[in-house]
């Protein structure tokens, strides 16, 4: 007689019982009021998990990329855009959203979804060819074989202003997170995820079993409920009374909310790690962070790599321990292989897999520390801190990130360069580029090395802007009937404060007169003598108003030295000016947000364009003749060294008394740009505007994507040929306001038309002949 | 008058002639404008019944002063639904992509003019009359500006 088989039973079922019985006495022991506190837990947990389950940080994005057929971009160009904004190159089907391919001339996409002002934008797989002068030849659409007129990307994100927690995620729904992720995530954390309700008296028992054995905790019994509660609801403290509150509120949890609720709320959650004074949450933006990719692009390794970090998110920080890390995900990658869940190639492959260091990864986040500093600025006058922090705003900005890192590039080798040239290692600088025509900032830095928090020079930095004021001198000239060829006195000239007797002598930067020269001239060289004299003619209170004008609110005393510019003002103030005079005295408020959208993607802000013509066009026609004659025979003329003369390129230098600051401000067909640069205690550099910030922006704009000036004279203006002086040969085509009155020119021959033509005939004889 | 100076004011007279003949700008084929009365304005302009009868008239067609790009296709779309934040946004990014083309400046203000933002309106159609190139170009902006003047007064 054999004996029949009885299954053998564990231990721990005898265990749990046990562990069962003893937690429903705790409980009891440790609450009296049960009911009352149930009822407390379970309002705790309505409030928090209903109404305002998660502070979102506002997001920032940059300008959206558009390519159209015909734009100046070039494929490498793209790709840093594509890398930025986390797509994968990879030629791997299927091509998913947020993949791209580079081949010769060519480049595959698949566009990613995205919500902007207008609507819902569908992903686009398209194919985009490019012509051997960085245009953008054909964009098809590859699904529906048609040409597209434009292809818009989805921006990429540059910044967001975390809660005071420093909490920081991007939230996901089910549909974002990867079938694979969640299988593997449940094999390693909580195989019995769909069977408990939301403790395992199984798991608990058979982890403090393991736990006895080994004399140390080796095991955790905590369900993923269990660990989405203490995340959520409760502190880190190893207490017993925090751990009967958490199954507690597991057991209530699992009671209100469906598993896929939980699972979801858990992956949006789960703490991933540090990263400064930012606190990783959620998946999706572990996935962002740590691999520059959307959690639907990660590979087996990748997903296995962020599985495994949540047992220890700081222990097994692939970037702070990549061994520690590889070795953790490997055993993830074995708890798969053995769940079936990736075949035994795919499991081999992913081991060989090296881990992805931080130095690889290319994120636009925290890149741009000065424009997002401004952002914030803005925002801050409209919104309170907290809503900022905490409501998940979307912030589209006007940041163009191709400009800003070419920009960027150019403005520091220059200023290394003329840092060891001059022997000024503590020499600082600021730029700023804007659109031309709708005043939106592309780019901009704030010193030589921003980082967050660091001073932003842009905005704070008020500096003397010496011969900068010029421009707006000569136009309340033009304003007041002068023309271009008007006779002003380059003489010495002493001023007498009416008040306090004191005498003031201005001079010239060469220490030389000279006498009667055209009014053009006189901002063409920066003569500080004609200036004076002019703008002592016109008022300086004139003047000051013309500033206002052109965009610059801050309020100054009038005195005489203003005219040659010993007011302050920041770059940004400086830029606003220049811009109205770029735009033909259109003045357009500078932005650098162009809409603020909720999370339910509602308008709440939307900043178009403003425009309002403050001068009259022919006015400024003559002003931008003058400030294009600066570049091609004046203070700036060695600006054609870097930038080709076909660009027209009109700007001012400007220097400031021993030195200590140097700028310059000017434009091309399609951006305006001004750079300062000096020393933040405000000592000599020894630079003046053409040494420092000229060269400094001239690189600049010799490397950013830029068109030539090619504007077309207004209505009403008429060019005639001006001798330099009587006794010269050279011959300047000036404008001139059409209005027949033309004022007095004393110090030059006028030719007449008759002359003219006959000039230009006899050279097209001279040439036939 | 010498016989050389004759020749070189006829061989002027010959070369500029060319060259004007060069440079002549391309004419725009405007259709006709559609009447003041008809549906299509009724449907697109804002009515100001109690305007007076010599209150200027806007033109009313969705064509452009050239021909479309594709934003600006967009933009006549929403223009026709009255959808005019779509048709806003559609003309801005046009014209940062092609900020000297008049016509995007022009159907901006027309946009601005239909949301009853008359001084934007005014201000957008004096950009767009300073890049204007040519005389019809000037024509109906002008008559949007003298429009929305009316409205500012």
């Amino acid at each position: 007689m054999t004996k029949s088989k009885t299954p053998k039973k564990h231990p721990w079922r005898w265990f749990a019982l046990f562990i069962l019985i003893f937690l429903i006495s705790a409980i009891f022991y440790v609450y009296p009021d049960i009911r009352d506190h149930i009822h407390y837990l379970d309002t705790r947990i309505t409030d928090t998990f209903e109404k305002n389950r998660w502070a979102i940080p506002a997001r920032v994005y940059a300008r959206p990329l558009e390519i159209t057929q015909g734009n100046t971009i070039s494929l490498d160009e793209l790709e840093y855009e594509l890398q930025l904004a986390s797509y994968s190159n990879t030629n791997d089907l299927p091509f998913k959203e947020g993949n791209y391919y580079r081949e010769n001339n060519k480049i595959e996409i698949k566009t990613r979804p995205f919500t902007f002002l207008e609507g819902h934008q569908q992903s686009q797989h398209c194919l985009i060819s490019f012509t051997k002068e960085r245009r953008v030849a054909e964009i098809v659409d590859l699904e529906t074989h048609e040409i597209l007129d434009y292809l818009r990307f989805d921006p990429i994100t540059i910044g967001s202003f975390l809660p005071e927690n420093f909490e920081d995620r991007i939230l996901i729904g089910r549909e974002e997170i990867p079938d694979i992720f969640l299988q593997l995530l449940l094999a390693v954390e909580d195989q019995n995820f769909y069977n408990h309700y939301g403790i395992s008296i199984k798991g608990i028992s058979r982890a403090m079993l393991q736990n006895i054995r080994a004399g140390k905790t080796v095991a955790g019994g905590s369900t993923l409920t269990q660990q989405l509660v203490k995340n959520h609801f409760l502190s880190n403290e190893r207490t017993f009374k925090r751990k009967l509150n958490e199954m507690i509120m597991s057991l209530l949890l699992e009671k209100k909310y469906t598993k896929h609720d939980i699972l979801v709320a858990y992956c949006n959650e789960i703490f991933m790690g540090q990263d400064g004074k930012r606190a990783i949450h959620g998946f999706s933006l572990a996935s962002q962070h740590y691999f520059n990719k959307d959690l639907k692009q990660l590979s087996i390794d990748q997903i296995a790599m962020l599985v495994g970090m949540v047992k220890g998110p700081s222990y097994y920080n692939p970037v702070l321990h990549p061994q520690r890390a590889k070795n953790r995900r490997d055993v993830v990658l074995k708890v798969a292989r053995d769940k079936k869940l990736i075949t035994e190639e795919q499991y081999n492959t992913a081991c060989n897999m090296p881990v992805v260091l931080h130095e690889q990864i290319i994120s636009g986040i925290n890149a741009f520390p000065s424009f997002i500093d401004l952002v914030q600025r803005k925002l801050l006058l409209n919104y309170d801190r907290k809503k900022l922090t905490n409501d998940g705003l979307q912030i589209f900005t006007t940041l163009n990130p191709t400009t800003q890192r070419t920009a960027t590039e150019a403005f520091q080798t220059t200023i290394q360069l003329l840092t060891q040239q001059y022997n000024i290692p503590s020499l600082e600088g600021a730029f700023l580029i804007t659109d031309r025509n709708t005043g939106e900032i592309l780019a901009m830095s704030g010193g030589k090395s921003p980082s967050v928090g660091s001073y932003n020079r842009c905005l704070d930095a008020k500096r003397q802007i010496g011969s900068l004021i010029k421009p707006a001198v000569y136009l309340t000239a033009l304003q007041n009937g002068y023309s271009l060829t008007s006779p002003v006195s380059d003489t010495a000239v002493t001023i007498t404060d009416t008040e306090t007797g004191l005498q003031w002598q201005p001079k010239n930067y060469s220490g030389r007169e000279h006498g009667q020269i055209y009014l053009y001239q006189g901002l063409e060289k920066s003569l500080n003598l004609a200036t004076v004299h002019l703008g002592m003619q016109l008022g300086v209170h004139s003047v000051l108003n013309t500033l206002n004008k052109l965009g610059v609110e801050e309020e100054f005393q009038p005195y005489p030295s203003i005219l040659l510019g010993s007011e302050e003002m920041t770059p940004i103030t400086v830029l606003q000016m220049y811009q109205t005079i770029a735009t033909g005295g259109f003045y357009t408020p500078l932005r650098a947000i162009r809409e603020v959208l909720d999370n339910q993607n509602n308008i709440i802000q939307n900043n178009g364009i403003i425009l309002e013509q403050r001068f009259k066009s022919e006015d400024m026609w003559l002003l931008q003749f003058a400030l294009q004659r600066v570049v091609k025979q004046g203070t700036a003329k060695r600006l054609q060294q870097i930038i080709p003369t076909k660009f027209n390129i009109a700007g001012k230098t400007g220097t400031t008394n021993d030195n200590r600051d140097s700028w310059f401000a000017g434009y091309s067909g399609d951006k305006v740009g001004v750079v300062w640069l000096g020393n933040d205690n405000n000592t000599s550099t020894g630079l003046t505007g053409s040494s420092g910030a000229m060269v400094a922006w001239g690189k600049i704009f010799a490397k950013v994507s830029t068109t030539p000036v090619a504007d077309h004279p207004p209505e009403g203006i008429t060019y005639q040929t001006v001798r330099f002086s009587s006794d010269s040969r050279q011959m300047v085509q000036i404008p001139y306001i059409n209005n027949g009155d033309l004022p007095v020119q004393r110090h030059h021959k006028k030719n007449t038309i008759t002359e003219d033509l006959d000039n230009m005939i006899n050279s097209f004889i001279e040439i036939f002949q | 008058m010498h016989f050389k100076q004759i020749r070189t004011y006829f061989i002027a007279g010959c070369i500029i002639g060319l060259l004007m003949t060069g440079c002549a700008p391309h004419h725009y084929q405007r259709p006709e404008p559609t009447p003041s009365t008809s549906k299509r304005l009724r449907d697109t302009i804002p009515q100001t019944p109690s305007a007076p009868a010599q209150t200027p008239v806007i033109s009313p067609s969705l064509r452009p002063l050239g021909s479309p790009n594709g934003y600006q296709k967009q933009a006549y779309k929403a223009l026709q639904n009255k959808n005019y934040h779509l048709a806003e946004s559609f003309l801005e990014r046009a014209i940062r992509s092609q900020p000297n083309n008049c016509s995007l400046w022009y159907d901006l203000a027309r946009v601005k003019y239909f949301q009853g933002d008359y001084h934007q309106s005014n201000q957008l159609s004096k950009k767009a009359l300073r890049l204007a190139r040519n005389n019809n170009e000037r024509k109906y902006i002008k008559e949007l500006i003298s429009g929305s003047q009316y409205h500012l007064q």
